[in-house]
């Protein structure tokens, strides 16, 4: 062969594959492994009749596993409940995070060892943290209750009013670090002069918060937001090491919800309608609030 | 107790519902779920969660319940049979209270059964194999090692032998099991059944909480553990 065929077929291959696609080919097999079979497979599912119990009477079904889910009553308790957790968690988390955060970018001393201790509770496990607060806010066995006795308070966590409220304060305890360090990053690359020209114009701590730190915060804390709210989303440890989804459905979540059907009823039909739902609800909450900032942006 | 939702709360007011005299299906496999029975036994199961339970339990499953008991802050516990050797073991979790617990016989003459079996898929290529394997393991001399072990009985002859009555946990707790057994039932029968058990044990511990009433929580139950169960 001589060289200049080479030479011609190698540009054309370069050209089909350019070096950036050939240098994302691996990374593009995993994400097509890993992502995009399964979230391909699990909405193929959805559409048809697969009951591990029931063998052989898989077909096409359209939309009736979407029908038959959105039918059930304790699907939208499950909904209801999951974006109650979501808000009180996620705002709670927020107000907390950028309160340590702004209090934290002011620490001289002992930064590092502060911010490590304070980091801590992220690397537990959930369903630890979960089995953790189980026996902890336990009437007869935890601590938490003994020092509330002493105090003179009987609280019932885990009732029927306030088992959401005190699983979302689980994920608080937990996730609050999360946050703490989304926002200090971007607390700390903040520019100064902002600051300064609010202090000269007289402004107090406060309103300097409120309208200079805050506003300039903007995109971090909506991106910050956005992937405590997605993973909030899949609560499901807590809800499984401590309550079931009890008492009655005062704590059945989306992913407990699918769990049962999926892994305790063998429907996985319904179990993938039931998640895609979920996909459908998120995508459009994702790509409603990420509109609205770049659109914020480019104005 | 262990009103916890789901399996916990079902598997305790079964108890209840059977010493009432009443049944969660009749011999045809129908759900009878919907009875003056049942109200009866949910109201008095109410009535004992909140007289005799400790405070603000309503989660509460085997775990919490093992540990109030070993830790000496409960009298009793309805639980399995087979944890009576793990309370009364001294390296176990209840101390010195350890070789001081004893079982007994649920009150109402009928207990509800927790049973795991041997199964052979219809679509399996070793069908054989397979049932060489469980005939192996349920035979006397396989049976009466793993009893001794600790596992759950499924002879009488080895509930009776008292090899095994001197190396497993004692002749009285063996006696008790074989009188237990004898006239025990099992939460639900057919392809359904860990459906209405999830569905019957949301509505029990909605009652137990407060946020149903006890006839609007036995007709639920009831209706839907017929629709589960008639599919």
């Amino acid at each position: 062969m001589d060289d200049r065929r080479v030479d011609t077929a190698q540009r054309s291959f370069s050209r089909l594959f350019p070096y950036e696609w050939r240098m994302m080919t691996p990374l593009l097999a995993v994400m097509v492994i890993i992502l995009a079979y399964p979230i391909a497979y699990s909405a193929l599912l959805s559409f048809r009749n697969v009951d591990l119990t029931k063998p052989g009477r898989d077909a096409f079904v359209g939309f009736d596993q979407y029908v038959t889910v959105l039918k059930q009553p304790l699907y939208w308790t499950a909904l209801t409940n999951t974006f109650i957790f979501v808000a009180v968690a996620v705002t709670l988390e927020l107000v907390l995070g950028l309160a340590l955060a702004v209090s934290l970018k002011k620490q001289k001393r002992f930064r590092n060892l502060t911010r490590a201790i304070l980091l801590t509770p992220m690397f537990v496990t959930p369903i630890a943290v979960g089995l953790m607060f189980r026996f902890l806010l336990n009437n007869q066995l935890g601590l938490v209750p003994v020092i509330l006795q002493k105090l003179g308070i009987s609280i019932d966590f885990f009732s029927a009013d306030l088992a959401l409220l005190s699983l979302a304060l689980i994920d608080v305890w937990q996730w609050t670090p999360f946050m703490m360090l989304m926002l200090l990053a971007g607390l700390e690359n903040l520019p100064e002069e902002p600051h300064e020209a609010a202090h000269v114009d007289g402004a107090n701590a406060w309103q300097t918060l409120i309208r200079v730190t805050v506003p300039m915060m903007k995109p971090i804390i909506l991106v910050a937001v956005l992937i405590r709210a997605l993973d909030a989303l899949k609560v499901f440890e807590y809800v499984y090491a401590i309550t079931r989804g009890g008492p009655g459905a005062a704590t059945e979540t989306l992913q407990f919800f699918i769990y049962k059907i999926g892994f305790g009823y063998y429907r996985l039909s319904e179990a993938a309608a039931v998640s895609w739902t979920v996909v459908i609800l998120v995508m459009a909450v994702l790509v409603l609030s990420l509109w609205r900032t770049t659109r914020g942006r480019s104005a | 107790m262990t009103p916890q939702r789901g399996y916990k709360v079902f598997e305790e007011w079964g108890n209840w519902l059977f010493a009432a005299g009443g049944a969660i299906q009749d011999e045809a496999g129908n759900v009878v779920l919907d009875s003056p029975q049942a109200r009866d036994a949910l109201a008095k199961y109410i009535q004992t969660y909140n007289e005799s339970a400790p405070a603000n339990s309503l989660n509460w499953a085997f775990d919490e319940a093992l540990r109030a008991t070993a830790g000496g802050q409960a009298a009793m516990m309805l639980s399995y049979n087979w944890m009576l050797p793990t309370l009364n073991n001294p390296d176990g979790p209840a101390g010195e209270l350890a070789g001081k617990f004893g079982l007994a016989e649920v009150p109402g003459g009928k207990a509800v059964l927790g049973a795991w079996f041997w199964a052979i898929p219809a679509n399996s290529n070793n069908k054989d194999a397979a049932w060489t394997f469980v005939h192996w393991l349920t035979s006397p001399e396989q049976d009466t090692k793993r009893v001794i072990a600790g596992g759950a009985p499924v002879r009488d002859s080895v509930m009776d032998d008292p090899q095994v009555h001197e190396q497993g946990f004692g002749q009285e707790y063996y006696a008790t099991v074989k009188e237990i057994l004898k006239d025990a039932s099992s939460l639900g029968d057919g392809p359904g059944a860990e459906e209405m058990i999830q569905a019957v044990g949301l509505e029990l511990s909605a009652a137990v909480s407060g946020q149903k009433s006890v006839d609007q929580a036995v007709a639920d139950a009831a209706k839907q553990a017929g629709e589960i169960m008639s599919k």
